[in-house]
């Protein structure tokens, strides 16, 4: 009942209130018409505003307040589709009537496939067909919206899913470990040898580290998703802080050459150091898993157009080139085979492309097939104050920790 | 329990370098001889010829997965009369019936402790 007193509600307040319209429309007789029409029209109020150029017309749709554009294709400063792409570019939500003097069947198919809610041939316009043409499209574009919402809910619930049995399977591996090693030394103490013992201790002790980084991640997914990941942005310094990244990698993953270039100028910039570091860490490891060992790993840093670039190179099987779009969305890697095969929750990129957005900075990615990748991210290098303390995030702090 | 002397031989299946490790030395300190294949070729080969009495399959593989060679398996002459223990990380019932459907002699969920791991072998071959 509530849903459809809310409905009648929404219908009157559409049917007092001024439809706001936008035409853009560079011939004056045309605008004249519509003009005309929409002052007679005495079912319901329209506002008009109007742009005889395409540049006018998207400055009007982005201060907001229009409620459905009128659009002729043919305009001074661009023609056909493009116009109705550039209109959709700046108001995604937005109504559109395209407007034209062809008659063209061909032309209206297309234009409604691309988005646009209707299609009027001019000199065929009357009042009603014009207000009902309006009414119809804000409407349809009304409904759209929902039917996408819903959509975009459905991709949700599957991606959560999906995670779901990820997070399981990659959390068994570990507990397998602990389970089997932590029984087999209960029930077969004594036929077990000090050093046997001692290997399977450590290795549930790695289990466990395991576990606690998966556990990790997953709150860090889940918070970046709810909007709750505050990146504490303070002065960093880059350099030491791409040191210290690689020394630990170097650790983790004796098996390949990890390489890091940097110029001999300090690196720094206003950002979460924390943060940043783990983008470089799913990098690299990212690297290593998909390349075989002994291959080199080269870590590049540069200050290039007030951006911070770091690279990752790796000599690895390479992205298709079909894939190369898709390797920072989320269920892509979710689901895809090879995550299923080399384990991990299939996020990690997602993940890294979340923490670079947040600083305003973007990632992308370069690959050959066979040849291996490079996985870039830029962060804008906002200025420093001069004098202004820096240093690797908590870095000091932390060794206070330790030593106390 | 099988005696020194007439060690019956056990073939383990399975990726992950812990697992395996863990699942060998039970089943060595059971008195069984064990050979193992880090995925599903190797595994198929080692099959072959070395007097198998019983195949603990992994089901998530790299390359060719539990599924493909259970199946391969129940389909070759040589080696489908070979029980075949299912390993792994899915619980799902539907997984479990589709596996035992498919010729599986048992279906067991990681973690697992060395006792059922013990277990359910020596069910098997009784």
């Amino acid at each position: 009942m509530a849903y459809y007193r809310h409905l009648a509600t929404e219908w009157e307040e559409m049917s007092n209130k001024a439809v706001r319209v936008l035409l853009i429309e560079d011939n004056p007789a045309d605008t004249r018409l519509i003009r005309e029409i929409l002052a007679e029209a005495k079912s319901s109020p329209f506002k008009l505003e109007c742009a005889d150029r395409l540049a006018t017309g998207l400055a009007c749709l982005a201060k907001g307040r229009i409620d459905v554009v009128l659009l002729d294709l043919g305009l001074p400063d661009s023609q056909g589709l493009s116009t109705l792409a550039k209109v959709q570019a700046v108001a995604l939500t937005m109504p559109v009537v395209v407007l034209t003097i062809l008659d063209d069947e061909a032309l209206a198919v297309e234009v409604v496939q691309k988005g646009a809610q209707d299609y009027l041939v001019k000199g065929q316009v009357d009042s009603d067909l014009l207000v009902r043409s309006i009414r119809y499209a804000i409407e349809r574009k009304r409904a759209e919206e929902k039917a996408r919402q819903l959509e975009t809910l459905k991709e949700l619930e599957q991606v959560r899913s999906q995670l779901l049995a990820n997070v399981s399977h990659e959390l068994r591996t570990p507990l397998t470990t602990i389970k089997g090693y932590s029984t087999m030394l209960l029930d077969y103490d004594r036929r077990l040898g000090r050093d046997e013992k001692h290997e399977y201790l450590s290795a549930i002790d790695k289990a466990t580290d395991r576990m606690t980084e998966l556990v990790d991640h997953l709150l860090d997914i889940t918070r970046l998703e709810a909007g709750l990941l505050k990146l504490d942005k303070v002065p960093t310094n880059i350099t030491a802080l791409l040191q210290t990244t690689i020394a630990e990698a170097r650790l983790r993953t004796p098996g390949h050459k990890i390489i890091l270039n940097q110029p001999k100028t300090v690196l720094k910039l206003n950002g979460d150091g924390r943060r940043i570091r783990q983008v470089v860490d799913n990098l690299i490891d990212n690297a290593t898993k998909y390349s075989k060992a002994g291959s080199t790993v080269t870590i590049e840093a540069r200050s290039q157009d007030s951006e911070l670039v770091i690279s990752v190179a790796d000599q690895g099987i390479g992205i298709p080139r079909e894939n190369s779009g898709k390797v920072f969305d989320r269920m892509f890697n979710l689901e895809h085979k090879l995550t299923q095969e080399t384990g991990g929750l299939g996020l990690g990129l997602a993940l890294c492309k979340s923490l670079v957005e947040a600083h305003g900075g973007r990632i992308w990615v370069k690959s050959e097939l066979g040849r291996g990748s490079v996985f870039y991210f830029a962060l804008p290098q906002e200025a420093i104050a001069e004098g202004e303390a820096y240093g690797e995030k908590g870095q000091q702090s932390n060794n206070s920790h330790h030593r106390g | 329990m099988v005696k020194k002397g007439s060690r019956a031989t056990i073939l383990i299946i399975e990726d992950e370098d812990d697992i395996r490790t863990f699942a060998s030395r039970v089943l060595e300190l059971e008195g069984y001889q064990v050979l193992q294949a880090g995925d599903g070729d190797e595994g198929l080969k080692l099959a072959r010829g070395n007097q198998v009495v019983l195949v603990l399959l992994d089901l998530r593989l790299p390359g060719r997965d539990g599924w493909a060679v259970l199946s391969q398996m129940k389909s070759d002459p040589e080696l489908s009369s070979m029980p075949v223990v299912v390993f792994t990380a899915s619980a799902a019932t539907q997984q479990r019936s589709q596996a035992l459907a498919g010729g599986a002699a048992d279906y067991l969920v990681k973690p697992l402790s060395a006792t059922s791991l013990r277990k359910s072998i020596a069910r098997i071959l009784r």
